[in-house]
């Protein structure tokens, strides 16, 4: 009898990446075995011979790319043993590092809320943006939240995130935020879970922002804007919690140009959920409004990006604003108008973290479906019941948004600009 | 998760449950039956769809488990009651529904039923941090911080990767203990410090303990540490004057409080005059003129 021989091991996730940084990039995959991992990597695809392995042997493989030059286009293969390559470095493989933290140059970002449900919804959502995508690449990306239904299994996972968005996460690196879908299957306080297992999160501002001690929230650089993502599902959320105190001093501490801030429960939403009512995800929308939004706005937070109600709902240009919809008072909205530069005009800001300076709010849970509801917040702007993704284009002072259909529509759109 | 480390390994029910903890089981068991969940989002829908399934397949552990999380997150406390017991009673071993039964009834304030459970959870799996975390929740509620600490305890000396809430409960379990001794409090905190780096919550919390038991110098220390770290300055000289003129040390106080002035000075014009920063230095210039109201100050 032949003696029987070994199967290679077959890639069975990713290659996806993570933590870019302007020096580094985490590049993370999956085989349906256990073998050594490998990595090689260069500036073309024929010079890719620099190696890089991790220690032991492993089905989940994490690798940490160091001294990559700012800026550049960098072509990579996995493996899993010496000579043996999984995938081929080549366009379809390859990354653009950050640029240093602070450069002024156009960052275009996509952002998917509720996408998970792996659905021809998601499919068609994606492709709308993918015309956008070849026309200008997306240099990161950010989940919304629910980024798995039902309950964020490993196997829901790889059906609506790994096998949904394969060419996109080998080439865009991912940030995401826990949803409450996500937290079936993960704990904060622990960070154990399918979630927590998944991502590569920088708990010790490994790019840029303050050290959280924690992937739960975070925050990280990419050119002039300053990213913030909270944990609005399973983390404390009280005035003075960990995750409160965290984000004061990250806003206080930052001199980029522009703050986004993402997280999952919205605070203005009259869609599948109803940010008046406190019983609505057990009063986080509420909480993440009350207790978090005046630590955002005293920072000078220009945009915030939620998901949860499956429905598209954009503010005016808010301050002050954290009570419940009775409450909006005229001289909250700083801006009535639509923010769009050819109706009635960009909304305005001062340069620089001004607190106070207003805000636009969106909910945007309409990646994978859409479930209605009243969608008559009187702080939004327009609230619409379709699917589509948001597609985030920063140009120096300018911040130019879009809310791409499920046809790469544009259904919405508004710019914000700073004065300098 | 960070580079390199090994968790989470596999797609098998038993590497995974092994790697993640509950709630990681908890998805294990829905995963392998193999997408029978269809409804997407919608929590009604879920609760429909779950139902349907549930039809066909009574006694579904899994099943149970998923929609009793959709009840409870709904609130829905006794519903979700009913599917734990019935999955338990269709699996007894099953010690994600037993911890899920003890949340309910932690929520319902059954506190007692819930540390019962927990501790039969506990026994099956010592190695589960998340249990030990719930009970260190209950035992507090309970007001047996002691208990908590120990728990907390555990989970800070295993490998796993704690948030700072975790530290920060301990610390709290710690002082509601008859006779703490907040060195050791402190000292806990600095753990997560030097584990997780200068996280702003638990340097908070230590220096107020250490300004509260009078522990100047290692409070200076420590708002000395911050304000070298931190991009604006004035609100820990702002600080450290207070905490000076709080132990007498008046002159030192006036000079930190003019440190602090010239702190905000130096910030952009727009920063220099929001309302919070105008409304800072106000009251840093109040202090300062409260200090020279009482005279000559006093201290080295």
């Amino acid at each position: 009898m032949a003696p029987a021989v070994a199967q290679p091991a077959k890639l069975t996730r990713g290659p996806y990446l993570q933590l870019p940084t302007h020096k580094s990039m985490v590049v993370r995959w999956r085989t349906d075995r256990e073998t050594k991992g490998y990595l090689r990597w260069g500036l073309s695809p024929e010079s890719a011979t620099n190696r890089v392995a991790h220690k032991g042997v492993l089905t989940e493989h994490v690798v940490q790319i160091d001294g990559l030059k700012p800026n550049m286009r960098y072509y990579y293969a996995v493996g899993t043993e010496t000579n043996r390559w999984l995938t081929e470095p080549g366009q379809a493989f390859s990354f653009i590092t950050a640029p240093v933290p602070g450069t002024v140059q156009p960052v275009r970002v996509w952002a998917v809320g509720d996408a998970g449900t792996a659905t021809t919804n998601q499919v068609n959502v994606r492709k709308g943006f993918e015309t956008w995508h070849a026309r200008q690449p997306a240099d990161l990306w950010l989940m919304l939240g629910d980024n798995a239904y039902s309950t964020g299994t490993d196997r829901q996972y790889q059906r609506a995130v790994f096998d949904m968005y394969t060419d996109l996460l080998r080439r865009v690196p991912v940030w995401p935020t826990l949803g409450n879908h996500d937290a079936y299957s993960a704990d904060s306080s622990t960070q154990s879970g399918v979630y927590y297992d998944i991502f590569t999160l920088p708990s010790r501002a490994q790019c840029g922002g303050l050290i959280s001690g924690t992937e739960a929230y975070y925050s990280f650089d990419f050119a002039n804007v300053h990213f913030v993502c909270l944990d609005s599902h399973d983390s404390d959320r009280a005035k003075g919690g960990a995750m409160a105190e965290w984000l004061r001093a990250d806003m206080a501490g930052h001199s980029r140009d522009w703050t986004v801030a993402f997280f999952h429960h919205p605070p203005y939403t009259k869609g599948s959920h109803d940010s008046d009512k406190l019983s609505d995800s057990s009063g986080r929308l509420v909480e993440m409004r009350e207790n978090l939004l005046p630590i955002l706005e005293a920072g000078g937070v220009d945009l915030v990006l939620t998901g949860h109600s499956h429905s598209y709902e954009r503010s005016f240009l808010l301050n002050g604003h954290y009570g419940y919809s009775t409450n909006l008072a005229p001289s909250m909205i700083l801006d009535r108008g639509s923010g769009r530069i050819d109706h009635e005009g960009a909304y305005k800001k001062e340069a620089g973290n001004v607190p106070h300076q207003g805000a636009v709010y969106i909910c945007a849970g309409s990646a994978g479906q859409v479930s209605g509801g009243k969608l008559n917040h009187p702080a939004n702007w327009v609230s619409l019941n379709k699917l589509g993704s948001l597609v985030l284009d920063f140009d120096g002072l300018r911040l130019d948004v879009r809310y791409l259909g499920d046809r790469g529509q544009v259904r919405d759109y508004f710019t914000l600009i700073k004065k300098p | 998760m960070k580079a390199g480390q090994r968790r989470g390994q596999g797609r098998l029910a038993g590497a995974l449950a092994a790697a993640m903890g509950w709630w990681g089981v908890v998805g294990v068991v829905v995963a392998t039956g193999g997408g029978r969940v269809e409804a997407h989002g919608n929590d009604f829908e879920m609760i429909f769809s779950l139902t349907q399934q549930l039809a066909k397949s009574p006694g579904d552990v899994g099943l149970l488990l998923e929609r009793a999380e959709v009840w409870r997150a709904h609130g829905e406390l006794d519903v979700a009651r009913q599917d734990l017991e019935a999955a338990l009673a269709a699996q007894p071993r099953f010690q994600p529904a037993r911890v899920r039964l003890a949340m309910v009834a932690r929520d319902q304030g059954r506190l007692e039923e819930a540390l019962k459970l927990l501790d039969v959870a506990a026994l099956a799996e010592p190695g589960q941090p998340v249990i030990r975390s719930v009970r260190a929740g209950v035992y507090m509620r309970l007001g047996r911080p002691a208990a908590a600490v120990s728990d907390l305890d555990s989970i800070l000396k295993s490998d796993v990767e704690p948030a700072p809430e975790l530290y920060l409960d301990r610390a709290r379990a710690q002082l509601a203990l008859p006779k703490p001794n907040t060195n050791a409090v402190v000292a806990g905190l600095d753990q997560g410090i030097e584990r997780m780096g200068p996280v702003p919550s638990l340097h908070l919390m230590a220096l107020d303990l250490e300004e509260q038991s009078g522990q100047v110098e290692a409070a200076l220390r420590r708002m000395d540490g911050l304000a070298r770290e931190s991009a604006r300055k004035e609100r820990w000289l702002e600080r450290r004057g207070d905490v000076l003129m709080k132990a007498g040390r008046a002159a030192e106080a006036m000079k930190a409080w003019g440190e602090a002035l010239a702190a905000i000075d130096a910030l952009p014009e727009r920063q220099r005059r929001t309302v919070a920063t105008t409304e800072q230095r106000a009251a840093i210039e109040a202090k300062l003129a409260g200090g020279k109201a009482n005279g000559k100050p006093s201290g080295p």
